[in-house]
């Protein structure tokens, strides 16, 4: 069932997209990938009608348009997207934005890793425990209307 | 500069003020011109001190001399009133003599008994007012003479009267030549009584005239006295407001500076804000995708090729570093949670010994520390501050000898602090003292060391960014002490003094 889901990733910057996706590619993903470049379309994209499921969103913080804070803060307002996991993946450390983060409701914060070693590990370890260990939920869409 | 400053100023304050009181201000202004009082604030106080204290020793002065020309003046109104009062008992005197003469003429002539009671009334009545009259002359040695001579022509007089009396009573004629003698001592009494009555009389006019001229030189005298009360007052005033306007404007000055100085605050948040993230980007990208190509092309490269990107790797580790650190610097700087709390320095020592432990045990350290106060500080900065003292002296140890490190505590006088401004001199404070017995440091440098990123050594010989020492004395400044670096002679070691305000 987790083969299905779509990990849907948002961040503005190219480079980090490129990189979470080799890093993807490297620990033999099936699942299919979607990236968007700012919150607004993090939103437009779960609210249309597709066909397969959002399982995993990874959220950057610092975007254009509509941040990672305030997409969070929507998503987890929101009674159906609020099952989807969302893992934070952004360059803050700072301790603020963690605790702000954990407390819009994120269910992982991680710090992207400067090496690139390490940033291939972590994210083989995160597809490891959210998509191989961890049951996901069923998001069902909901249709707008206007 | 400073003082132009201050004096622009002063000006400009007076410029502001109401107009009734700039009038006057003009006005004292050309009596008083302030280049009379170019002068330094500490002669400013001391002139203030001085005019308020002359004024008010004028006006003490002038209330006494007041109060003592009242007392004067009604010692000699009573002096007046003496005089006519002496004047009237003579008189008194004489008309008494001449009512008992007329009782005893009365007698002489009718040899009725009726005419002895005035004479005996005027007997008594003589008595009286010859005991008054002493009285009131007493003061006087000359009248006194006088009073006695004329008491002994009064007693001559009346032992004639009263033997012509007694030859009457006895049925015998009146002693003509007593009754011409009785005339004569008559005439001798009232001589005197009129020389007495002269004299008192110039006596008088004497006091009157000393009073007018009393009066008039005693005027000049407090007309002057409050000319010159008046005249310090001015000064103080005048001084007092020059004073008050350099305040006034240095005060201004002040809020100026602070103005700029939280622009300036905000501005290094902001910035601190762009490193810690937007120059972070770059770089992170910079380290992750170098070594990338370290891990997927190292192949490909070359041994230059590799030599190139290692280089390039090591620098952007480097510059990582550093911004860490200047982020860690300006987070120190502008720590928003400064809690104050009661930290134990003993503990402290103990914390930060354990945390080094290994380091320690490693290099064969020893570290003594003194019985340590309580101090008021922010606790994780303070952590900081020990760590980076005791590692700095564990890092910078000889080869040779293992390190020795000493923890020492006194309380001393802000004076000792060198360098240390006015206002912290007669403060007293901790003085915690980390001496060691490494390679120490050119005494030049003692200043040198404390500017953030400043390195004594090339980066082949120790590791470092050279921020701990920037930290730390960042940390005493958040704590308004100091931290002074004193070199060992032939660079036998380092000595740093941490002041922490009792």
């Amino acid at each position: 069932m987790n083969q299905k889901a779509i990990i849907l990733i948002a961040d503005d910057d190219e480079d980090d997209c490129f990189l979470v996706q080799s890093a993807l590619e490297a620990c033999c993903l099936v699942n299919p990938t979607v990236f968007v470049s700012n919150g607004l379309d993090l939103l437009d994209y779960l609210r249309k009608d597709e066909e397969q499921p959002v399982g995993l969103i990874l959220l950057d913080l610092n975007m254009p348009r509509m941040d990672g804070r305030e997409a969070l803060k929507v998503l987890k307002s929101d009674v159906q997207l609020r099952k989807i996991p969302v893992v934070v993946l952004t360059t803050s450390k700072a301790q603020r934005d963690v605790d702000e983060c954990y407390e819009l409701g994120a269910n992982c914060y991680i710090a992207k890793p400067d090496s690139f070693e390490i940033f291939n590990d972590t994210i083989s370890t995160l597809v490891k425990f959210w998509i191989n260990l961890s049951q996901l939920p069923i998001v069902r869409k909901l249709r707008i209307d206007d | 500069m400073i003082n132009k400053r201050l004096r622009f100023d002063t000006e400009k304050m007076s410029q502001k003020l109401p107009k009734m009181s700039n009038f006057f201000y003009t006005l004292l202004r050309t009596f008083i011109p302030i280049s009379f009082f170019n002068i330094s604030l500490r002669q400013t106080l001391w002139g203030i001190l001085w005019a308020m204290g002359i004024s008010m020793f004028m006006l003490i002065f002038l209330s006494w001399s007041a109060y003592d020309r009242m007392k004067e003046a009604s010692n000699r109104i009573e002096a007046v009133s003496h005089t006519y009062r002496v004047r009237l008992k003579n008189k008194d005197l004489l008309l008494v003599l001449e009512a008992i003469e007329t009782g005893q003429r009365g007698y002489l002539l009718t040899k009725q008994e009726q005419f002895l009671e005035p004479y005996a009334n005027g007997r008594v009545r003589l008595k009286a007012v010859q005991r008054d009259f002493r009285l009131l002359i007493r003061d006087n040695r000359e009248q006194i003479k006088r009073l006695d001579v004329l008491n002994y022509w009064i007693l001559k007089k009346i032992t004639v009267l009263e033997y012509n009396m007694e030859r009457t009573k006895m049925g015998k004629a009146v002693d003509l030549v007593a009754l011409n003698q009785s005339r004569n001592y008559m005439a001798h009494i009232r001589e005197l009584s009129e020389t007495i009555e002269n004299i008192e009389k110039l006596l008088l006019i004497q006091r009157q005239e000393m009073q007018k001229k009393a009066d008039g030189s005693s005027n000049l005298y407090v007309f002057m006295l409050s000319g010159v009360a008046l005249a310090f007052l001015l000064v103080f005033f005048r001084l007092l407001y020059i004073e008050l306007g350099r305040r006034i404007g240095l005060q201004q000055t002040l809020e100026h500076k602070l103005r700029e100085l939280e622009n300036t605050n905000a501005e290094l948040e902001q910035f601190a804000y762009v490193a810690s993230h937007d120059l972070q980007e770059p770089l992170r990208k910079i380290r992750t995708f170098g070594e990338r190509l370290n891990v997927r092309q190292a192949d490909a490269l070359n041994e230059d090729g590799k030599m190139s990107l290692s280089k390039i790797n090591q620098s952007a580790r480097r510059m990582q570093q550093l911004i860490d650190d200047l982020l860690l610097f300006s987070r120190t700087a502008n720590a928003r949670e400064r809690v104050f709390e009661a930290i134990d320095l003993n503990e402290m020592v103990q914390e930060v010994r354990e945390e080094l432990s290994e380091t320690m045990v490693q290099k064969n350290a020893i570290l003594h520390a003194d019985a340590l106060p309580t101090i008021q500080g922010i606790r994780f900065q303070v952590g900081q501050l020990f760590v980076n003292l005791l590692s700095n002296a564990l890092k910078y140890s000889r080869n040779d000898t293992p390190p020795l490190v000493e923890i020492e505590y006194e309380q001393v006088m802000g004076q000792e602090i060198p360098n240390v401004g006015d206002l912290q001199r007669g403060n007293v404070f901790h003085r915690i003292s980390f001496t060691d017995n490494g390679i120490g440091f050119d005494a030049a440098y003692s200043e040198k060391i404390f500017v953030i990123f400043q390195r004594l050594h090339n980066r082949s010989e120790y590791a470092g960014t050279g921020i701990g020492l920037a930290l730390c004395r960042r940390v005493m400044t958040n704590h308004n002490g100091f931290i002074i670096a004193e070199a060992k002679p032939n660079h036998s070691g380092a000595i740093f003094h941490l002041y922490f305000p009792q």
